[in-house]
């Protein structure tokens, strides 16, 4: 019997989808408690490897932290598996990459398909990959944490379905990073706090 | 007393998502509606139904091959359809897993909802009433 051929959006593979996220997510959350302390280094090895196994379409991730500072905006990266990031140095060539993390931080994610015209933070040109960034959260030092996430390269030859980033997919991204977020925000807080309240007691 | 019956036309490539529609659609009470559905676009011209009041329609309807944009054909389905005369009272919904803003852009002229296949049931629902009763 001929196997039925299923595209992404099809409730049998959306249900398995599904599920597969689920799995993984509880595995994320798991994985990412036992992390002591705040190093986003060791958070972003933990939790790359995961979300390619999630959404096996993803091939490069970054973690990076944008910070306003008094001329520049500060770009710093956490953690990546990639060698092929490029971010902007200069503040006159980042206003549209600001301005694009602003929107992501406010909507929680933003994300594009194979178009032109958009930024790149790979070498590799922007309309041959489909890109997702997601907002993790806030550092007590201003500084705002964000996924770079973007599939391989596809030249529009050979693009299929299954290339494009679809709705499910964008809404497991999304909660990921609120639960990577949450986590991150509260381990920083919980030191700061510890920090704060042992210089209030050398006070007294 | 005879009620006003509201023929809402579904074209989509996947038959189990056809059958859940319409068994969501058949839950909405207070108005009647006829749904017919369809998995391929040629059968809905070629048919002779009643013209709709409501075309709900995905945008990739094309098989699994190698194409620059799949969401593409839809958007020219959707111009050909509010091209054509017979439809000019019909409104057209999207029903897609492909939420890329650039489609919500292009489609915006021709489209008087665009719906992602995350949304749940009684959305789903509220959205169809409301589109077809204008309230």
């Amino acid at each position: 019997m001929k196997k039925k051929e299923r595209k992404p959006d099809d409730p049998v593979i959306v249900y398995r989808q599904l599920t597969r996220h689920i799995s993984h997510l509880s595995d994320l959350v798991d994985k990412i408690s036992n992390i002591q302390g705040c190093y986003l280094d060791q958070i972003f090895n933990t939790i790359s490897p995961i979300i390619q196994q999630m959404i096996p379409k993803i091939k490069d991730i970054v973690m990076v932290g944008m910070k306003p500072g008094q001329l520049n905006v500060e770009y710093t990266v956490h953690g990546k598996n990639t060698i092929d990031i490029q971010l902007p140095k200069k503040k006159s060539s980042s206003n549209e990459i600001e301005k694009l993390f602003d929107r992501v931080s406010s909507e929680g994610c933003y994300f594009w398909n194979f178009r032109p015209d958009t930024p790149n933070f790979f070498k590799a040109s922007s309309d041959q990959r489909a890109f997702i960034i997601t907002y993790l959260s806030r550092l007590p030092n201003n500084e705002q944490l964000f996924l770079i996430m973007a599939t391989q390269p596809v030249s529009s030859k050979k693009r299929k379905h299954n290339d494009f980033f679809i709705t499910y997919e964008i809404n497991t991204l999304k909660l990921m990073s609120k639960i990577i977020g949450k986590h991150i925000s509260n381990v920083f807080n919980f030191e700061v706090n510890q920090y704060l309240m042992a210089k209030e007691f050398e006070r007294h | 007393m005879s009620s006003k019956i509201f023929y809402v036309v579904h074209i989509d490539d996947n038959s189990e998502l056809l059958i859940f529609t319409e068994e969501i659609i058949d839950e909405i009470e207070g108005i009647e509606i006829a749904y017919t559905s369809f998995t391929n676009r040629g059968d809905f011209f070629e048919e002779e139904i009643e013209v709709p009041d409501l075309i709900i329609t995905d945008l990739m309807l094309e098989p699994d091959k190698q194409i620059e944009e799949p969401a593409q054909t839809g958007i020219d389905f959707i111009q050909n359809i509010k091209s054509n005369e017979t439809f000019k009272n019909t409104k057209i919904m999207v029903f897609s897993a492909r939420s890329d803003d650039f489609l919500k852009k292009e489609l915006s002229p021709y489209v008087v909802k665009y719906c992602t296949k995350d949304m749940t049931d009684s959305e789903f629902q509220q959205t169809i009433k409301a589109l077809l009763t204008g309230n």
